[in-house]
């Protein structure tokens, strides 16, 4: 093992190398941390690294001292995964479906095939599938090394011991048991027992147990704090068992506990591509010609980009219009047509026309290099980042796109041309892998994973996830290499026992120094219950400690005295207002005041979120039009009577075409959804013609007609969607009906359907024969229609239906809004007003109670 | 009493394989760690057991019952039977542990207690690309959004033409052209895609197809024809002929005999059906003419009569009724040309798309559980033709247990099946499998409860003999309880005609005590009675035994109403997991609401949401006037004018929340989304008015959980839309905190299984509950006698109902039926001494209650209806009455005074160092700069010099692999390694070089790195070159490979300058604090042999 005392690593001129690039990171802010803990502004700091950095360094020094070793050049990490991606897409016997995500199994394989010094299978002599396939894979690999002239870090390794260490080389530092290739890398380790790598025993940690993991966390970082606050010297460590899984637990608990990000440091950083300027970064480069709406949705309303303030309402309505169009994917000519002349989206409109003009530009393949400047450009003409340059994102964030592409474009050593499309794949990839910069947090207190801890020899310590399978669970072998070869060698997770050795060691040495030892572990998470690890004896007499309810410092507010307000009335309307959304508002009344004077009176509505294909309110639009213009062609039931079933085929597929005529079908798949639409619309129309046919002359002296109506005061805008004129002159009203629809929909009080008995009512006395809906069903035509018979009283009907459309235009002319649904939740299911209506604060959740108490029968 | 201590013992021999029925409370779970233990002493390595549970939660569960019993096997031997039995056991494991050094209890990770799930990931990380999972993916717990955008880019494929545009227009068309409805079917198809891929692997083949529907047709006509006593047989017939004769029905005129089991046969059964079965497929107790019996009159042979003594014989056999109803309706050709075109396509699509999921999943790098599973048979490959299995697993399985065998699926039989080939008997390998087939619950789950009774018929799974074990103590009901149940089950069985071949009686060893159930009666259901009455149940027995676990157990969430509430307004403390789901609760909606106003300007709903909530509180009159403003609420907001036009309290009110929300979008730039709603919440007071609220506290902790969420979600690559903010918070549930003390435990009793409680109260028995979805295709599958399969599909039918698709969902239907009555055996079972029933029989309209078909209290009926006559007495059934909506109660708000002003700044980072910004036409000159500028730093450390031309020489090999390596174009490098050849000669032939680089130099040394702090941040930084001159001043020089083309050098070097100032002075401010010496600062241009100085002015 190597361990160095941590005095000793604040050596001036002294080297560290650790097991990686989070323990330098983390090591090299300890180191500073204390320093200016002792009160330094200033001092020579030693150079920390990660053991791939360290051999990187000797292979350049070698390479500047001229030695035939030095011939080959290095790859980066990003050029080897890229080797690698290259190698699995070539082997044809493999077949992968996606190299990239194979390729970081298989360069961990040769990476540890290396490091613990394996033998390799040969194509011919590999026990398995598995292993077959990797040594096809190992042996492409080592020949495109060969080819580039180049070499990686592990392969490196292995030449351990040949050259001479530079000037200032590191001492391994932090290491319980390295491979056998590091080891001899790093050279002499200091000895077991005794010095610096003192043991100390299990004992010493005071054991805990938590409810869950969130709990743990918390109570880990509230002991922190005040020691971290106390004594400027103190390194506290809270080290967990899989931080990578913690994560989200661990940065909400740090947030909660101590009140921000930046006070404490943690071991594992965002990822760029999750920043905001970095969204709009990859928005921006997927502006194409042809662009799927929530992608465009999300770049054009992103603050980062160029008039994203000033036009900023004017971008945001634009896309709903945009959304409203249902269309999935959007063709640029059709954004630029919306936009038009419109002076307040002016700079989207320029900055769009200059990304299409990037792109039509750009060629269908060029180095890395060139894409990146392509790319760059994209980024200028969109004004990213959005703010001025002096502002500290502005710099941030520059710098952190500069250093990606200084490590992209070194792929061009290692790639063939790619296109946009690759290119851009690669950047995305590069951003997911490339973290924020950490900020100096306040506080020497570090959350890191239970291995990098070692490096920073705590003073204060405390181990968290200390569940069963704490420190032995994490490490597997490589399926691509021969068990055996593997548990001989002791690769981690290969065999027990040395799991079980290395992890006796690392909690021994952390608790060999250090003022304070604790360790904890979570009882449970959900429902699952996990035990304590028997590597620390503590826990298993420690009583879990009772839920404590966790609220972050910042949501430190008294609370609120809260005042009731009857707020169930708007304000009454004007006599003669006119309403928005004519008829529809009275079924929406029926069915729960709230919601009418939501939808109808605050445009309370959703931005709607376009699907592929037409959506069903188009499909119902579509097949009014259609039946609109059938009927405008025939004119009377005698032209139908006229024509045999050929002849209404024809007439159908002549209205559907004309009906058909807004739909614009501008992409291969609007192309065919279409043409798929009209053939349904065609059979759909014929079907009902053919149904139409059967029955008693009338003819049609409405269709889409609009007109205004007063009644109750109020003045309702009406569609009606067709009148027909009865032999006896009379007229009977058809309201089109695509999905489900009864009779019953027209029973008072509060009608489902209040639509056609209103035109009933509001039509001069006498002239009207009754209501009906027109079902439009391809399979089962219907007529459903009142009067039922000659014998129903109508006059009785009508006077119920005064009676009840009375009730509700008065309830609407003085502005009733409470929440009652007619129906209770089944009312609610499919209402989007929820948000608004707070009827859940009132009532409770309404479950299934109120629709007869039953689920379904 | 039944003893079944000997079936126990056996069930321990380690060289034999079992198949154990395990009923409800018998100790299974002891027994299979009593097992585990026995096998542990013979094994080479612990890793060669592994044993299956169905959840997480049960492995840790048995692993630490193995640990407790080796850290007891050290105590003295215990005096109880079974306790002695596994300390025994243990002691024989602990010294198996010493003597092969597995150190199990200081690595409990070694015992092999799985998931099927985890065995699966595991033997796919073993096998990863023989699995065809070669990138290793994480496993996605919620995989709706892979499912979606694989049935999305399947549908796409329209426009690729050729056979798979047909197939997919054809789908089109078949539904509609509704793409979202089949977009959806067609994901939903994909979660349980593991039952189908096989059937669709081939393609349809009709003949094929047809046949299978023939073979399941005739097999079941042959039980409807055996099931039809003999004497009722003849009458049949008779009838049937007489029928025949009045109809002039060729089917039937003449007939001599029941109709065959044939096919071509169904035609004649379905004639005879017509008079025995109503349309709606109940029996037809009355006959008229149209079925061919004339009026009595003319009606000599009493057939009417006859008739009727058929139809009541029939009816008395189980199950007949409904068998011939299921047939009614089918043809004998299951597919015209339509249906056909279409089963064809949905083959065509649901391939494509289960193969766009399998590409969806590579590239994201995830993969859901039916992935895994299918994955790991890949892996193990057929049972004929394993894979190399034996040479790529870490151990190999030398025993199997599995437990809850009865959930297993099709694919996970199908993996053991795989795992066991080739195991030969008395090679010591062994299987044990341990279930209770009562206890099957998990169809929707693809449990597929069949396979235990196949595997008890068989005796055999796959090439493993399995001998049967029966236990039948139940050790946790009282007898009293225990005997009713052995009562109820099989009646409920009977109820809806089911064998209760499943069923196996018990033996209680508690003592009976009384009454084991209670019943709760109601004629209608009435949510707020059944709330109320439950509240007060409960209320009595804490009371009356404090010490008493309750649960309150619903046959689905929506059947608990307001019990929750109620319970809570009472003060139970509770303990209700999955109940509640998070838009439910006020506070979460608000925030969520808010989150979709951030997202998006003109989302007016969000927008009045936000304005309507209780940290601002506008009434309606002022969100109209504001929604009455042209362009975006945001922008309204925003108008000085308009908020003049709103009462002076709604303005005020108004304008805090707008001035917040003005904030909160700038901070978008900057920060995570999640972390701007979170600050803007509490910016609002959202933390004060919660509390303020009713929630209180727990609601906050709701919102913290949303917040997590909320991080995820934002994360994720998937856009963040309205949609999916609601979709997301409307499906989940909020996790609630434990009370203190004894809690109520209120769940579904799916989730009831597997714990046991004092009491248990059912509510609700009275209701029905939601019908299934349906899927996009139906399909049954059954082998025959030979082992031979029959498939029928059947796609969803463009009209509301299909023949075919009828009768196979009718055949699912029978067993949701049965598992329906195992669901209620589960609730019961799970009462360690009392049971209250609750439910409703509505009146009929002969007067009398009787129970909804399909509701528990139907199923229980038989033992319950006499005592619900009893116990409503005469009282008169109250007319059904719709329940009444209670009066919302008043919007609740909070004066602005009371919460925070304003939304603080953000945390900005401070700038990192300016970077210098690629010039990308200029990207080769960068890389010789970076060359030349570290091959400059390597001539300032050395200490031994060659002459500058050797020197030079030798690097050029070096400039010439760095800059391949940074990815310069091959042609270039030779080019550009002479230009840094020639930077180098320029540089080091001056005399500034010769001067900077000076050997004699005092204190000289190249990249110093030196550690400096300020007050908010520590810093490395690394000076290129520095030294002490002979007049004892510090020189601090940088060195910058920038180029200049054009005039004005001079003007470019004031102006880079300038811009490095403020770092080469930080570094002078960093030595200074080390050494007092004067200080002069120097940039130095190698590639245009520039240089700038200025002395360092001390941070003045």
């Amino acid at each position: 093992m190597y361990l160095l005392p941590f005095a000793e690593l604040s050596r001036p001129g002294a080297g560290v190398v650790v097991p990686g690039a989070a323990s330098a990171r983390a090591l090299a802010l300890a180191l500073g941390l204390a320093e200016r803990a002792a009160g330094r502004v200033s001092w020579l700091a030693p150079a920390v690294t990660g053991w791939p950095s360290a051999v990187a360094a000797q292979h350049e020094y070698e390479l500047l001292a001229g030695r035939p070793a030095g011939d080959a050049f290095l790859l980066s990490a990003e050029q080897e995964l890229a080797l690698w991606q290259q190698v699995l897409a070539a082997d044809e016997a493999s077949a992968l479906r996606a190299p990239a995500q194979a390729a970081p199994a298989a360069a961990a394989a040769w990476r540890l095939a290396r490091l613990w010094r394996i033998t390799e299978p040969t194509p011919g002599g590999a026990p398995t599938t598995d292993t077959a396939a990797y040594a096809r894979w190992a042996a492409a690999y080592r020949a495109r090394l060969t080819a580039l002239g180049a070499t990686d870090a592990a392969t490196l390794l292995l030449r351990q011991g040949q050259e001479e260490a530079p000037p200032g080389a590191g001492r391994g530092h932090g290491f319980v048991d390295p491979a056998p290739a590091l080891a001899a890398w790093l050279g002499e380790a200091v000895p077991a027992a005794g010095g610096a790598a003192q043991r100390g025993d299990a004992h010493r940690y005071r054991g805990h147990a938590y409810t869950d993991r969130a709990q743990e966390v918390a109570a880990a970082l509230a002991w922190a704090a005040p020691i971290a606050a106390a004594d400027p010297q103190a390194r506290v460590v809270i080290a967990l068992g899989d931080l990578r899984q913690a994560e989200p637990v661990v940065r909400r608990a740090v947030r909660d506990v101590l009140g921000d990000d930046h006070a404490c440091y943690l071991g594992r950083a965002r990822a760029l591509a999750d920043e905001p300027p970095f969204r709009a970064l990859l928005g921006t480069l997927e502006i194409a010609p042809l662009v799927r709406w929530d992608r465009f949705s999300a770049w054009l309303r992103h603050g980062a980009l160029a008039g994203a303030t000033s036009e900023r309402a004017a971008r945001a309505l634009l896309d709903a219009r945009l959304r409203g169009r249902d269309r999935y994917e959007l063709p640029m000519a059709e954004i630029l047509a919306s936009i038009g002349d419109d002076a307040a989206l002016a700079e989207l409109r320029a900055l769009l026309e200059a990304l299409l003009e990037l792109h039509a530009r750009a060629p269908r393949r060029q180095p890395m290099v060139g894409w990146l400047g392509h790319f760059d450009a994209c980024l200028n003409a969109a004004g990213w980042p959005g703010v001025a340059a002096t502002d500290a994102l502005a710099t941030n964030a520059r710098r952190a796109w500069t250093e990606v592409c200084d490590r992209l474009y070194r792929l061009d050593a290692v790639l063939p041309a790619p296109t946009r499309a690759e290119a851009l794949q690669r950047l995305r990839q590069s951003l997911a892998e490339s973290t924020v910069a950490t900020p100096t947090p306040r506080q020497a207190i570090f959350v890191v994973a239970a291995e990098d801890a070692l490096a920073l020899a705590p003073t204060h310590l405390w181990l968290a996830g200390c569940e069963s399978g704490f420190l032995v669970d994490a490490a597997r072998p490589s399926p691509y290499l021969p068990i055996a070869p593997q548990r001989a060698a002791g690769v981690p997770g290969a065999d027990p026992g040395r799991d079980l050795w290395r992890a006796r060691c690392l909690v021994e040495l952390l608790a060999g120094s250090g003022r304070e030892h604790h360790a904890s572990y979570a009882a449970g998470e959900g429902d699952e219950r996990f035990t304590p690890s028997p590597l620390l004896p503590g826990l298993a007499r420690a009583a879990v400690t009772p839920r404590a309810t966790l609220l972050p410092r910042a949501w430190g507010q008294a609370p609120a005295a809260l005042a009731a307000c009857d707020d169930g009335h708007g304000p009454a309307l004007a006599r003669g207002h006119e309403m928005r959304g004519g008829t529809a508002v009275l079924a929406a009344q029926s069915a729960c005041p709230f919601r009418a004077f939501a939808r109808h009176r605050l445009a309370a509505g959703e931005v709607e979120e376009p699907h592929p294909g037409l959506s069903a309110r188009t499909r119902g639009t579509l097949v009014h039009r259609c039946l609109a213009e059938a009927w405008g062609l025939l004119g009377d039931a005698a032209a139908l009577a006229a024509l045999d079933a050929a002849g209404r085929h024809a007439l159908a597929a002549r209205a559907v075409r004309q009906g058909l005529r807004p739909l614009r079908h501008q992409t291969a798949l609007e192309r065919e959804i279409h043409a798929i639409e009209e053939a349904r619309l065609v059979e759909l129309v014929g079907r009902w013609l053919d149904f139409e046919a059967t029955r008693e002359p009338f003819s049609v002296v409405a269709r889409e007609q609009g007109e205004l109506v007063d009644y109750g005061g109020l003045r309702f805008g009406v569609r009606i969607d067709r009148v027909d004129r009865l032999a006896d002159g009379r007229l009977v009203v058809v309201d089109y009906k695509t999905g489900a629809c009864r009779v019953a929909d027209w029973e008072p009080p509060r009608m489902r359907e209040p639509q056609l008995p209103f035109y009933a009512l509001v039509a001069p006395q006498g002239t009207i024969a009754g209501i009906a809906f027109a079902a439009v069903d391809a399979d089962e035509p219907r007529w459903l229609q009142a009067p039922a018979s000659a014998d129903e009283d109508w006059a009785a009907r009508v006077a119920a239906w005064r009676a009840d459309l009375d009730q509700l235009a008065g309830e609407i002319a003085h502005g009733l809004a409470t929440p009652t649904p007619r129906d209770g939740a089944a009312t609610c299911r499919l209402c989007e007003q929820a948000p608004l209506c707070r009827l859940a604060e009132r009532s409770g959740p309404l479950g299934d109670e109120g629709s007869g108490g039953e689920d379904h029968d | 009493m039944i003893d079944d201590a000997a079936a126990r013992t056996r069930a321990l021999e380690p060289g034999i394989s079992f198949a154990v029925r395990a009923p409800a409370g018998s100790g299974k779970t002891s027994l299979l760690t009593q097992r585990v233990l026995r096998l542990l002493a013979s094994v080479e390595q612990p890793e060669q057991i592994v044993a299956i549970t169905f959840t997480r939660k049960a492995a840790e569960e048995m692993r630490l019952r193995i640990v407790e019993a080796l850290v007891a096997a050290t105590a003295p031997e215990p005096a109880d039977d079974y306790q002695r039995t596994t300390w025994s056991l243990a002691r024989a494991v602990v010294a198996r542990d010493a003597e092969r050094g597995w150190q199990l209890m200081a690595q409990p990770a070694r015992l092999r207690i799985m998931t099927i799930d985890a065995l699966c990931q595991s033997l796919v990380r073993q096998m990863p690309l023989t699995a065809g999972l070669p990138g290793l993916p994480a496993v996605e717990d919620d995989p709706g959004l892979l499912y979606g955008e694989a049935a999305r880019e399947a549908l796409a494929s329209i426009t690729h033409g050729g056979r798979l545009r047909d197939a997919v227009a054809c789908l089109l068309r078949h539904l509609d052209n509704d793409w979202s409805h089949l977009e959806t079917l067609l994901a939903e198809m994909l979660a349980r895609r593991d039952q189908w891929l096989r059937l669709t692997t081939a393609g349809a083949d009709r003949a094929q197809l047809e046949d299978g529907f023939r073979r399941l047709v005739e097999r079941e006509l042959a039980q409807l024809r055996q099931a039809i006593p003999a004497d009722s047989g003849a009458a049949l017939v008779a009838l049937g002929a007489f029928v025949g004769g009045q109809l002039d029905e060729p089917l039937l005129r003449g007939l001599a005999a029941l109709p065959p089991a044939r096919l071509e046969a169904l035609p004649a059964w379905q004639a005879l059906g017509r008079f025995l079965l109503t349309r709606s497929g109940e029996w037809r107790r009355k006959v008229t003419r149209a079925e061919g019996f004339p009026p009595k009159a003319d009606d000599p042979q009493g057939m009417k009569q006859v008739h009727a003594d058929v139809v009541t014989e029939l009816a008395a056999v189980p199950g007949l009724g409904r068998n011939l109803a299921r047939l009614m309706g089918l043809a004998t050709g299951p597919y015209d040309e339509t249906d056909w075109a279409v089963v064809l396509a949905l083959f065509d699509v649901l391939q494509v798309a289960a193969a766009h999921l399998v590409v969806t999943a590579d590239v994201a790098g995830r993969a859901d559980f039916t992935a895994f599973s299918i994955a790991a048979l890949a892996a193990l490959g057929e049972p004929e033709r394993p894979t190399d299995l034996a040479l790529a697993l870490d151990y190999q399985i030398r025993h199997l247990l599995i437990d809850e065998f009865q959930d297993t699926s099709v694919t996970q039989f199908e993996l053991v099946r795989r795992l066991t080939a080739g195991w030969q008997p008395g090679d010591g390998r062994t299987l044990f499998v341990v279930g209770d087939p009562m206890q099957s619950i998990y169809r929707f789950r693809q449990a597929e409860v069949s396979l235990f009774q196949r595997v008890l018929d068989d005796r055999a799974i796959g090439e493993v003999a399995l001998e049967p074990l029966a236990l039948a103590v139940n050790f946790r009901a009282q007898a009293g309880l225990v005997d009713w149940i052995n009562q109820a089950t099989p009646a409920a069985l009977a109820r809806i005609a089911a064998e209760p071949a499943h069923f196996v009686p018990q033996v209680a060893v508690r003592a009976a005590l009384e009454p084991a159930w209670m019943l709760h009666p109601a004629v209608q259901h009435d949510g707020a009675a059944e709330a109320a009455a439950v509240v007060e149940l409960v209320a009595r027995l804490r009371a009356a035994e404090p010490a008493a676990s309750i649960a309150v157990l619903v046959r689905s969430r929506g059947h608990l109403g307001s019990i929750v509430m109620a319970l809570q307004a009472a003060g139970v403390p509770l303990a209700a997991r999955e109940i509640r789901r998070f838009l439910e609760v006020p506070a979460v909606a608000d925030l969520v609401a808010l989150a979709r106003a951030l997202l998006h300007d003109a989302d007016r709903l969000a927008w009045l949401a936000v304005l309507r909530a209780p940290w601002c509180g506008l009434e309606l009159a002022a969100l109209e006037t504001l929604a009455a403003a042209s362009g975006t609420l945001a922008a309204a907001l925003a108008e000085p004018t308009l908020l003049q036009a709103l009462e002076p309290a709604a303005a005020r009110r108004a304008a805090r929340v707008a001035a917040i929300l003005v904030a909160a979008r700038e901070r978008l730039l900057r920060e995570p989304f999640a972390d701007v709603v979170e600050a803007t919440w509490v910016a609002l007071g959202g933390p004060a008015v919660v509390l303020g609220g009713p929630g209180g506290a727990a609601e906050l902790e709701h919102a913290r959980a949303v917040f997590a969420e909320l991080a995820r979600l934002a994360g994720a690559e998937a856009e963040l839309t309205a949609a999916r903010l609601g979709a997301h918070f409307a499906e989940r549930f909020v996790v609630p905190a434990q009370p203190d003390g004894q809690a109520v435990q209120v769940m579904t009793m799916h989730r009831a299984k597997g714990l046991e409680f004092d009491h248990v109260v059912l509510p609700s028995l009275g209701r029905t509950p939601r019908a299934e979805d349906k899927p996009l295709l139906a399909w049954r599958e059954e082998l025959d006698r030979h082992g031979r399969p029959a498939l029928a599909v059947a796609p969803l039918p463009r009209q509301r109902s299909g023949p075919l698709y009828d009768y196979l969902r009718a055949s699912a239907a029978a067993e949701v039926r049965e598992e329906g009555v195992r669901l209620l055996y589960v609730a019961l079972t799970r009462a360690r001494r009392q049971v209250h029933l609750f439910g409703h029989a509505p009146v009929g309209t002969d007067g009398a209650p009787a129970p909804r078909k399909g509701s528990f209290l139907d199923l229980l009926w038989p033992l319950l209806g006499d005592t619900f006559h009893a116990m409503l007495g005469a009282a008169a059934p109250a007319p059904p009455v719709r329940a009444a909506l209670a009066a919302p109660a008043p919007l609740l708000r909070a004066d602005p005074d009371d919460l925070p002003a304003r939304l603080p700044g953000p945390l900005v980072p401070a700038a990192a160092e300016a970077a210098v910004e690629f010039d990308w036409a200029g990207i080769d000159a960068r890389h010789v700069g970076t060359v030349t500028h570290r091959l400059l730093q390597d001539w300032g450390q050395r200490r031994e010099r060659p002459p500058p031309g050797t020197w030079i020489e030798g690097a050029r090999r070096f400039a010439e692999v760095q800059l391949r390596a940074l990815g310069m174009a091959p042609a270039r490098v030779a080019g550009a390694v002479e230009e840094v050849a020639a930077a180098l000669a320029v540089a080091l032939a001056g005399d500034r070089a010769t001067w900077l680089f000076d050997p004699t130099h005092a204190e000289a040394a190249a990249e110093l790195a030196l550690g400096w702090t300020s007050a908010d941040e520590v810093r490395r930084l690394v000076i290129d070159r520095t030294f002490v001159d002979a007049d004892g001043t510090r020189w601090i020089v940088d060195f910058k490979t920038g180029t200049h083309a054009g005039g004005d050098l001079a003007g470019w070097l004031d102006a880079e300058q300038a811009r490095y100032r403020p770092q080469l002075e930080r570094y002078a401010a960093a030595l200074a604090a080390l050494e007092p010496r004067p200080i002069r600062l120097g940039l130095y241009f190698p590639l245009v042999d520039g240089w700038r100085e200025w002395g360092y002015a001390g941070g003045a």
